[in-house]
C-alpha cells in the first residue's frame, strides 16, 4: 500500500548555522567543509540478509546525494556482491579494499570535512576479539580502528549497526570523533533493526526533532533508538538491542546521549547535509546573511527565555515568548522571500 | 500494603468443607466386625455392633476404639450430639484413639455451635503433641495435623506446622495412603494443586482405589477445570457407594455442568445415608435457588443452620455457586452471611471483595481483598487482585451518559472516542431491541496486559477470553494486550454488553450457553463482519460429530472436551439463536430470556416457548445446519478418511486457485476460486478464495473487482486486518478517499494504536477537507508515540487551524515553537493565525478589558501547553 506522503520541510534554513560561522569571503566559502560517505554492507548469509543490507545501503547513499546534497564522488559504497547493483556498488568489501577505501578518504577528504562510514552487516564477539563480518577475512575492531588514524584531523563519525557491535565503541573512540554502536555490548548478537531505523531517519521526515531543517547525527541516533523500541515493542518482543553512542572519546557510550549527558554535544552539532550559503559577495547575499543574524538572536533570546521561565509569571513567559516567535516568524517569511530588512 | 510472591509448599488455606469421611486403617480384632461395617456403609449396623461390644467387659484401649468408632458411625449418620458423646468417652480413655477422637469430638463441637470448646480441644491436642516423649502413630499425627489446620485460620504459622505433621504422618507410615491423602488435602486447599495431586497419585499408588484418594483426585482435576473429576468422582462412588462426601462432590461437578436433574438425584442419594449433612444439604439448596426455587432453597438453608449453628461454610459453598453462575449480588449476600457467623472466614471477605469488585464496588471489594490477604497471604487470588488494583492506580477514567470507561492512561485518549460512542450506541440499540434497559452507568474496563485482564475476571492468570461482562461492569483486553490485529475491539465490547442487557433482565439466570449465542447473533446484527463466523474447523467438528447437541450445547463452555470446542460454542450458539429468530421470531428469544428470569429451566421452556422437546429441538437444528450448509458439509464429507485430497473438494479447488494465481495462470485461478467460492462463502482470511481474488484481480488492474471481492471478505470478518488495509488502499487508487477513510476507521477497531493509520486517516481527512477529523487523528498520532513529535504537533495545529478552532491552533503551534524556534511551516501558521485573530477581533465588539490586538494575547499560555 502507498499513502501520499508529506512533502519534505524546504532547505531554506539549512543554511543558517553554517552560514554563521562563516566569515563574508568568497573564497572562506568555497573552503567550506565537505561531506564523504562510506557504506560498507558485509556478507549476508542468506539472500534475505544480503538483500536486506543492500537496500539500506542504497537507501543511505541515495539520501546522500539526492537530499543531502553529497557530491557523487564522495560516496562510497561497498558490499559483497557487485552484482546486485553494478553501477551503485563502488567494490567487492573485502577486508583489504574496505581497508583501501578508508585509506581513500584521507586522500579525498581535507582536514575539517566531514566523514562518516557506516558498517551495515552481521558482526560477531569473542571475548577481545569483536568483529564485523565480511566476504573473506573479517575486519576486526582493532584493524579499523587503526585505519581510522589517518582520518584523525576530519570530522569523524562511525556507524556499526550490525550484532555484537557494542565493544567497537571502546576501540575506536577518539577525541573529535563519534562512535555509534547498535548494541550495547557483544552479547547482543541477534540480527539488529537499528539500520533501518538509522537510514530512514535521514530518508524520512521524523528525525528532526528541532525543526531545523538539518538532522543532526544525535537526531538520528535518537530516532533510531527510538523506533527500534517501538518496533520490538508492537511485535511483544524483548528489546534484544541498545544502541550506544561515544563523543566524548572516553570510550563508553551512552544509551541516551544528549545536551545534559556525558555524551552528545558533538553528535548534536555533527550534520552530513552540505550546507548552501549563498554568496556573501553580493547585496543580496549579504542581506540576507543580515537576516540570518538576526534570526540567530531571536533564537538566542528565545532559548535565554526558556532558561528563565520558572522565574517568571506564566502568562508574562507566554506573552515575550509569542513576541519573540512572531518576530522570528517574519524575520523567516522576509527570508524565504527575498525581501531586504 | 506489599504482597509477597505465594511459594509452592505454603499453599494455604483452609477450611475443610467437604470432610473426607473414611474410617481409619487398622483396625483390631475386637472392632474388627464394627470397622468392616463401616467400610461397608453399614453404620446403623456398625452403630449397633459397637454398643454391644462395649456392653461387654473389655480392656480399656479396646473401649477408647469402640466409643471411637461408635462416634464414626452415629456422626456418619447425622447423629451429631451421640457422635460427640462417643468421641468424648473415647478421648478421656487413655489409648492410642484418645488424640484421634479428640479431633473428631472438636470437629462436631464446633458445629455444633461450641467454638470456644473446639478450639480448646485443638490447642490441647497440639499441646500433647508437643509434649509427646514416645512417637505417635500415623493416625494420631493425621489429627494433630487436623487439630493444626483447624486452628490455622487465627495463626497462620499453624499451616506450616500442618504441613510439617503430616509430612511426619507419611514418614511414619509411608504404606499407609491415608497421610498423603491428608497432605493433599492440605496442599489444595493452600491453592498447590500441582503438589497436592502429586499426593493423591502417591496415596493412590499405594492403594488404587482408596476412596479418599479417588475423591482428592477429584476435587484436585475439579480445581483444575478438567472434565475427568466428574470421572474420578464416580470412580470413588463404585468404590464406596455409601460415600456421602463422594456423592456430595460428584453432585456439585453435575450442578457446575447445568445437569441438575442428576446432581439432585447425587444429592438424594447422600441424603439417604445421612439426611443431616450439612454439605449435602448445602448443595440441595444450591440446586432449589439455580432453579427459581428460593423459598425452598432458603428453608434448606435454614435447616443447616439447625444442624451446624457453628459453621459457616455452607454460605461459602452458596457464594461460590452463585458466583460461579455470575450472581454476584447473591454471591455478595451469602459471603455477607458467612462472616456474620465466622469473621474470621478469609474465603468469605475473598468471595465478597472479588463480587463486590464484579459489581462495580471497586473501593468496597479491595477493602475487603485487604481484609482476606491479612488473614490469609496464601490465597492467590486475593493476591493477584490486590496486586492489580496497585497497578490500576496508572488507569483513568473517562464517562459518557451511560457508562464509564476505565483505561491505562497512555491509551485512554484513543479509547474513549472509539469505544465510548460504540458503547451508547449498543445501549441504544439493544434497549429498543430488548425493550429494556439496564442500571446505568454500567463501567467499561480495558486492560493493557492480558493477565491484568485475566485476573480482574478470575484472580488467576490464563484466562483465554477477551472479553467478560459481570453485568454492572464489563472487563476487556485492551488491543495492546494482543498480538497485533488479534480482533475487533468495538464487536468484542458490543458481545459483553448485550451479555449485560441478559444478565440484567434475566437476573443473571440466563445459562451461559444462551447468553453466549445471543450476544455473537446481537454482533451479526450490529455490523457486518461482527461476530464469531461458521468456520472450515466448526463445520469438520460439526460433521465428524463433536459438537454438543443443541441442547447440551452448554458443556462446550463448562467442561470443553477438546480445545476448540468452546469456541465452536460460540458459533454453535449463534447459529442456534440465527434459527430461532428466522424460525419463531424475535419474540421467541424475548419469551426464553423471560422464562429464565423466573427461574425455568431450558428444559422446561423448549417445549412451552419452541414447542419442541431437547431431542426435536436437536434434530430439528441438526437439520437446519445440514441444510443451510449442504455444499460445504458434502465437500468436506467427500475429503474425509480419503489420504490425498481429491480434485474438486474445496481445499483443492482453493489449492489449485492459489497455484494458479501464484504461476499466472489467471483463467484457472479465477475458475476455481469462483468455484470454491460458491461452495463457501463464509470463509475468511489470508488463505480464501476473496483475498486471493482480490490479488489476482489487483494483478490484471481490475481494480474494481478487486475490491468487490474485499468489499465481501470484510463484511463477513470485521477482524481481518490485512483485507481492511488492502481495500482502504484500493479505494485510495481509485480515488474514493471517502471509501478509504471509512475503511480505515474500521481498520482502528481491529488496530486502535497503529499510529501509521492514524496518520493515513489524517491525511485522507485532510484530502477531503474534514479537518476536524484530521485533528482528531493528529492528536491520535501525537498520544502513540510519534516518531516525529513536532512535526505531528504542528499537523495537529494545522487541522485545528483549518477546522477553525483558532485558539487551540495558536496554543499548539506556541508549544512546537517553544520547542523548535526555526521550525519554517510552524513559523508560518504563527502568523496566518496571528492574522486570522486580528481580524476576528477587528470583526467583533471588544469585550470589556480587552488589552488589544498586540503580538500576543491574555490567553496566549504556551507554558500550560501540553
Amino acid at each position: 500500500m502507498t499513502w501520499c506522503r508529506r512533502p519534505t520541510a524546504g532547505l531554506s534554513v539549512y543554511v543558517l548555522t553554517v552560514a554563521l560561522m562563516c566569515s563574508g569571503s568568497a573564497a572562506l566559502a568555497q573552503e567550506r567543509p565537505r561531506s564523504h560517505l562510506l557504506v560498507i554492507t558485509g556478507i549476508g548469509g542468506e539472500d534475505y540478509y544480503g538483500d536486506l543490507f543492500h537496500r539500506w545501503a542504497v537507501t543511505l547513499t541515495q539520501v546522500a546525494t539526492e537530499r543531502l546534497g553529497f557530491a557523487r564522488d564522495h560516496v562510497v559504497y561497498l558490499a559483497e556482491r557487485v552484482d546486485r547493483a553494478p553501477g551503485v556498488i563502488a567494490g567487492v568489501s573485502d577486508k583489504a579494499t574496505v581497508l583501501a577505501a578508508v585509506e581513500g578518504l584521507a586522500v579525498r577528504s581535507r582536514p575539517g570535512d566531514r566523514v562518516m562510514i557506516v558498517l551495515i552487516g552481521h558482526g560477531t564477539a569473542r571475548g577481545d576479539r569483536v568483529l564485523f563480518n565480511l566476504p573473506g577475512p573479517d575486519l576486526s575492531a582493532k584493524e579499523l580502528a587503526g585505519a581510522l588514524e589517518s582520518l584523525s584531523d576530519r570530522a569523524l563519525a562511525v556507524v556499526n549497526t550490525a550484532p555484537s557491535s557494542g565493544p567497537f565503541v571502546q576501540h575506536l573512540s577518539a577525541p573529535n570523533r563519534v562512535v555509534i554502536a547498535a548494541t550495547s555490548g557483544g552479547a547482543e548478537n541477534q540480527h539488529t533493526l537499528f539500520a533501518a531505523h538509522f537510514v530512514d531517519a535521514f530518508a524520512e521526515d521524523g528525525a528532526d526533532a528541532d525543526k531545523d531543517a538539518r538532522i543532526s547525527l544525535l537526531e538520528a541516533f535518537e530516532y533510531a533508538r527510538r523506533e527500534v523500541d517501538r518496533a520490538y515493542r508492537l511485535d511483544h518482543r524483548l528489546l534484544s538491542e541498545h544502541a550506544q553512542l561515544d563523543d566524548n572519546g572516553d570510550g563508553v557510550g551512552s544509551r541516551e546521549p544528549g545536551a545534559a549527558a556525558a555524551d552528545g554535544s558533538l553528535a548534536g552539532r555533527f550534520y552530513l547535509a552540505v550546507a548552501d550559503t549563498g554568496d556573501p559577495s553580493t547585496a543580496q547575499g549579504r542581506a540576507r546573511l543580515a537576516l540570518q543574524v538576526e534570526a540567530r538572536r531571536l533564537v538566542d533570546s528565545i532559548e535565554g527565555l526558556k532558561r528563565r521561565k520558572l522565574g517568571l509569571e506564566q502568562s508574562d513567559y507566554a506573552t515575550r515568548l509569542e513576541a519573540l516567535l512572531v518576530e522570528l516568524a517574519l524575520n523567516r517569511r522576509a527570508h524565504r522571500q527575498g525581501r531586504l530588512p | 500494603m506489599s504482597r509477597h510472591s505465594v511459594g509452592p509448599v505454603m499453599a494455604s488455606v483452609v477450611i475443610v468443607a467437604l470432610w473426607i469421611c473414611w474410617p481409619l486403617h487398622a483396625a483390631g480384632d475386637a472392632d474388627a466386625s464394627v470397622s468392616g461395617l463401616l467400610e461397608a456403609g453399614r453404620y446403623q449396623d456398625a452403630s449397633e455392633a459397637a454398643q454391644t461390644k462395649l456392653g461387654a467387659a473389655i480392656a480399656q484401649p479396646e473401649q477408647g476404639r469402640l466409643w471411637y468408632l461408635l462416634g464414626e458411625a452415629d456422626s456418619a449418620v447425622g447423629s451429631y450430639q451421640t457422635a460427640l458423646d462417643a468421641y468424648l468417652k473415647a478421648a478421656a480413655i487413655d489409648s492410642e484413639w484418645r488424640l484421634v477422637a479428640q479431633v473428631a469430638a472438636a470437629r462436631l463441637q464446633r458445629r455444633l455451635g461450641d467454638a470456644d470448646g473446639a478450639a480448646g480441644r485443638y490447642e490441647s491436642v497440639l499441646a500433647d503433641y508437643r509434649s509427646a516423649t514416645g512417637r505417635l502413630s500415623a493416625p494420631e499425627l493425621i489429627a494433630v495435623g487436623d487439630a493444626a489446620l483447624a486452628l490455622a485460620p487465627s495463626d497462620a504459622s499453624l499451616y506450616a506446622t500442618a504441613l510439617d505433621i503430616y509430612e511426619e504422618a507419611v514418614q511414619a507410615a509411608p504404606e499407609d495412603p491415608a497421610p498423603r491423602v491428608a497432605l493433599g488435602e492440605l496442599l489444595l486447599d493452600r491453592y498447590n494443586n500441582t503438589e497436592a495431586l502429586e499426593a493423591y497419585r502417591e496415596a493412590l499408588e499405594i492403594e488404587p482405589d482408596y476412596p479418599p484418594a479417588l475423591l482428592g483426585l477429584a476435587r484436585s482435576q475439579h480445581f483444575d477445570h478438567s472434565r475427568s473429576a466428574i470421572d474420578a468422582a464416580r470412580q470413588a462412588l463404585e468404590v464406596a457407594p455409601h460415600s456421602v462426601a463422594a456423592r456430595v462432590l460428584a453432585a456439585r461437578l453435575l450442578l457446575e455442568l447445568e445437569k441438575y436433574s442428576q446432581a439432585q438425584q447425587e444429592v438424594a442419594a447422600a441424603l439417604r445415608i445421612n439426611p443431616r449433612s450439612p454439605e449435602a444439604l448445602t448443595i440441595a439448596a444450591a440446586l432449589h435457588y439455580l432453579r427459581g426455587a428460593g423459598d425452598r432453597s432458603a428453608a434448606l438453608v435454614e435447616r443447616i443452620d439447625e444442624i451446624a449453628p457453628g459453621e459457616h461454610e455452607a454460605y461459602v459453598t452458596l457464594a461460590e455457586i452463585a458466583a460461579q453462575n455470575r450472581r454476584y449480588r447473591d454471591a455478595v449476600m451469602y459471603a455477607v452471611r458467612a462472616l456474620g457467623r465466622q469473621p474470621a472466614a478469609w474465603r468469605a471477605h475473598a468471595l465478597l471483595g472479588m463480587n463486590r469488585m464484579r459489581l462495580g464496588a471497586v473501593d468496597q471489594g479491595r477493602r475487603s481483598l485487604e481484609v482476606a490477604f491479612r488473614g490469609d497471604p496464601f490465597d492467590v487470588r486475593t493476591k493477584n487482585t490486590l496486586d492489580l488494583l496497585d497497578r490500576m492506580e496508572a488507569y483513568e477514567t473517562a464517562e459518557s451518559e451511560r457508562f464509564v470507561l476505565v483505561a491505562d492512561r497512555r491509551e485512554m485518549s484513543i479509547l474513549a472516542p472509539m469505544l465510548l460512542p460504540i458503547a451508547e450506541r449498543a445501549y441504544d440499540t439493544l434497549a429498543a431491541r430488548y425493550r429494556y434497559q439496564p442500571a446505568t452507568p454500567i463501567r467499561i474496563e480495558v486492560y493493557s496486559r492480558h493477565e491484568d485482564f485475566s485476573v480482574r475476571t478470575v484472580g488467576l492468570v490464563g484466562l483465554d477470553l477477551l472479553g467478560v461482562s459481570f453485568g454492572p461492569v464489563v472487563v476487556l483486553d485492551s488491543p495492546s494486550a494482543r498480538p497485533p490485529g488479534a480482533f475487533n475491539l468495538g464487536s468484542v465490547l458490543w458481545h459483553e454488553l448485550a451479555h449485560t442487557f441478559h444478565l440484567d433482565m434475566t437476573r443473571s439466570r440466563v445459562p451461559r450457553w444462551f447468553t453466549e449465542g445471543l450476544a455473537v447473533h446481537e454482533e451479526h446484527r450490529a455490523q457486518p463482519g461482527w461476530g464469531a463466523d461458521v468456520s472450515l474447523g466448526f463445520l469438520t467438528a460439526f460433521q465428524q460429530g463433536r459438537l454438543p447437541a443443541a441442547s447440551a450445547l452448554n458443556d462446550a463452555f463448562i467442561r470443553p472436551s477438546f480445545p476448540e470446542q468452546m469456541l465452536y460454542g460460540y458459533t454453535q450458539g449463534a447459529l442456534l439463536m440465527d434459527w430461532i429468530e428466522q424460525r419463531y421470531g424475535f419474540e421467541a428469544i424475548a419469551r426464553l430470556l423471560s422464562g429464565y428470569r423466573w427461574g425455568q429451566t431450558t428444559e422446561q421452556l423448549l417445549p412451552s416457548v419452541l414447542g419442541l422437546s431437547a431431542e426435536r429441538l436437536n434434530q430439528t437444528f441438526d437439520d437446519y445446519v445440514r441444510s443451510r450448509y449442504a455444499p460445504i458439509l458434502s465437500a468436506l464429507a467427500s475429503e474425509e478418511g480419503s489420504v490425498a485430497v481429491q480434485p474438486g473438494h474445496y481445499a483443492q479447488l482453493l489449492i489449485e486457485g492459489r497455484d494458479a494465481v501464484e504461476s499466472g495462470d489467471m483463467p484457472l485461478a479465477e475458475a476455481r476460486l469462483r468455484e470454491a467460492q460458491d461452495l463457501f462463502p463464509e470463509h475468511t482470511g489470508p488463505d480464501s478464495s476473496y483475498r486471493l481474488l482480490a490479488t489476482l484481480y489487483t494483478r490484471q488492474q481490475a481494480f474494481d473487482r478487486a475490491i468487490e471481492q474485499l468489499e465481501q471478505a470484510v463484511a463477513i470478518d470485521a477482524d481481518d486486518l490485512d483485507a481492511h488495509l488492502d481495500l482502504a488502499a484500493l479505494y485510495e487508487q481509485t480515488g474514493q478517499a471517502d471509501l478509504a477513510r471509512a475503511m480505515l476507521e474500521r481498520a482502528l477497531l481491529i488496530q486502535p494504536f497503529d499510529r501509521a493509520l492514524y496518520e493515513t486517516l489524517a491525511e485522507l481527512r485532510s484530502a477531503v477537507g474534514d479537518w476536524r477529523g484530521a485533528a482528531q487523528a493528529w492528536g491520535a498520532v501525537g498520544d502513540l508515540d510519534p516518531a516525529d513529535p513536532l512535526g505531528t504537533r504542528y499537523r495537529h495545529a494545522e487541522a485545528l487551524f483549518r477546522a477553525g478552532s483558532t485558539v487551540d491552533a495558536r496554543r499548539q503551534v506556541l508549544a512546537t515553537l517553544e520547542q523548535a524556534p526555526l521550525y519554517p511551516e510552524a513559523l508560518e501558521l504563527l502568523l496566518q493565525i496571528r492574522d486570522r485573530m486580528d481580524v476576528e477581533v477587528s470583526t467583533e465588539p471588544p469585550p470589556s478589558g480587552d488589552p488589544g490586538t498586540g503580538a500576543t494575547r491574555p490567553d496566549s499560555v504556551p507554558g500550560e501547553t501540553q
